[in-house]
């Protein structure tokens, strides 16, 4: 019976019959499989900008210095690191002081997006590869404005005196929790030394930062969340950003009504292409049943012949 | 009188009726009819008085509300569907007043399709020499469409002789063709006929070919009105 189907099949397509079915078939096989495909890009690219928020794909926080064991963890998985430790503190020049937050970077800061600095105020930014040289902060507008400095001028942090180097337009990795609303500063890591603000019992907040290919990351946050200590966290979009994370859902959801949607379609693109071929064989099916086929054997016949068909759809796009 | 086995076709008393319920036609009323191996009967009547009916209930494609049908000493519808498919395939050939030719097949496949669902060996052979035998040895691989309305119904002859059935039903095998067309697809009707000894119930309107048969039946509003 399969050899007849099979017969049966390669005469049909032979003769023009199978061209509307097959069409609706490689149509919907290749429409549902493009944007099964493409969604799949398109969430794993949202995930990938969505991860620029953090800066990192995996970002660790703690109340307390991170371990060396976590780095070299990080180091041994053949991961990228950064590192960022966050406070509030006193920023003055001249007679001018602010309450600042305070955030000093090591090199390669961040590892997912950028940073925007301009030279200026009101002058066009640009992406950063650098993080601020050793003796340099960058402000933020509000910062420049309210101490009243520009790029060249000095500035004070803790004991430590610094020269501006830029205003900082743009930090992908800023949260919105309460420090977050204070303006900005930016300085290099081996610079926070020098201001002697790191006291024992200082608010700090230590930010170990991880990039990598998925596979990597996602064994090393599983490795890491299970000997976090006390004051230790993982921060992933849904705690750090969660106003991202609900963009995310929801256009996840609206790719996922996409391919719904072209489910749909495909269905009746074969869907119409069934009938027409059901149509233009009915005379021949009793034909057929007058010639002595039974039907059972009639449904085995033209059952095979649609598996057939279907088989070579889903091979063809 | 022959025996009840050597009889090709016995209708007892059959009543086929069409849309069951309050208005049931009465379409076919208490036929009866023999006919024996070898024998040719034309089946004539107005359109309408069951004609076709009756080769369908013959062919087990209709089913009467009354009565039984036995084709080779066989009750036809003591059987099954599946059975009476098989005995279908086995006894009976089908020649169409339009031709019923399946369009994506070429003529050979045509004529091979009823070997290939008997799963029988030799399909091509056979097919070949069948559609030879209805002179059209050239045209094996032509489409039914572009063939004319006579080889079209050449290529169904051949369909309906190349399994070799005891019973060949034939309905108004020429009502698509012109005069002379039909004719010769008549003529080389009869002559395969006798050359297989194969029986046939021909329906026609016809006059002049229901009398080249051995017997003439006429129906009239459902019932046999004469044999001659």
């Amino acid at each position: 019976m399969l050899r007849l189907a099979l017969r049966m099949l390669l005469r049909d397509a032979r003769a023009g019959e199978l061209r509307v079915l097959a069409l609706g078939l490689v149509l919907a096989v290749g429409g549902v499989a493009s944007v099964a495909f493409f969604a799949d890009r398109v969430r794993q690219a949202l995930t990938r900008e969505a991860h620029q928020v953090l800066g990192a794909d995996v970002l660790m926080t703690a109340d307390h210095a991170w371990t060396p064991a976590f780095r070299d963890e990080i180091a041994r998985r053949g991961l990228s690191r950064a590192e960022s430790m966050t406070f509030v503190s006193m920023a003055r020049a001249g007679n001018e002081t602010l309450l600042a937050a305070v955030k000093a970077v090591s090199p390669g800061y961040p590892l997912r997006g950028k940073l925007r600095i301009a030279p200026g105020l009101n002058l066009p930014d640009a992406d950063s590869d650098a993080v601020p040289p050793p003796g340099t902060v960058w402000l933020d507008e509000r910062m420049m404005a309210a101490l009243k400095v520009r790029r060249g001028d000095a500035i004070e942090v803790g004991r430590a005196r610094f020269r501006v180097g830029a205003v900082l337009t743009l930090e992908p990795d800023r949260g919105v929790s309460f420090m977050n609303f204070a303006p900005r500063l930016m300085i290099r890591l081996e610079d926070l030394p020098a201001t002697g603000l790191v006291q024992p019992g200082s608010r700090i907040n230590y930010q170990l930062l991880a990039a990598g290919e998925r596979e990597g990351i996602r064994q090393f946050e599983q490795w890491a969340r299970a000997r976090l200590a006390r004051g230790e966290r993982i921060d992933s979009l849904e705690n750090a950003r969660p106003e991202v994370r609900a963009g995310l859902d929801r256009a996840q959801s609206f790719l996922g009504l996409t391919a719904m949607l072209a489910v749909v379609l495909s269905a009746v693109a074969v869907a119409l292409g069934t009938r027409r071929y059901t149509q233009r064989h009915l005379d021949g099916y009793a034909v057929m049943r007058c010639i002595g086929a039974s039907q059972s054997q009639l449904f085995a016949l033209f059952a095979w012949e649609f598996l057939l068909l279907a088989g070579t759809s889903m091979v063809m796009p | 009188m022959a025996t009840g086995l050597s009889k090709v076709v016995q209708l007892n008393e059959s009543t086929a009726n069409g849309t069951p319920g309050a208005n049931e036609l009465v379409i076919l009323q208490d036929i009866s009819l023999e006919v024996m191996p070898g024998e040719a009967v034309a089946i004539v009547g107005a359109s309408g008085s069951g004609k076709s009916t009756l080769l369908g209930l013959l062919a087990g494609l209709d089913t009467p509300s009354s009565g039984a049908v036995q084709l080779d000493g066989a009750d036809l519808f003591g059987l099954d569907e599946d059975g009476r498919a098989a005995l279908r395939a086995r006894l009976l050939g089908f020649v169409f007043q339009s031709f019923q030719l399946l369009p994506a097949l070429n003529a050979l496949e045509n004529v091979m399709l009823p070997l290939e669902l008997a799963g029988e060996a030799g399909a091509a052979d056979r097919g070949a020499k069948m559609l030879a035998r209805v002179g059209l040895a050239e045209r094996l691989r032509h489409y039914p469409k572009t063939l004319s309305g006579g080889e079209q119904q050449r290529v169904a002859l051949a369909r309906a002789f190349v399994t070799q059935p005891k019973l060949l039903l034939a309905d108004e095998p020429t009502g698509n063709l012109d005069a002379a067309t039909g004719a010769s697809v008549i003529e080389l009707m009869f002559e395969m006929n006798a050359e297989a000894r194969t029986t046939l119930v021909l329906v026609t309107h016809d006059e002049a070919i229901a009398s080249r048969c051995r017997r003439k039946i006429r129906l009239v509003a459902g019932h046999i009105d004469g044999e001659g």
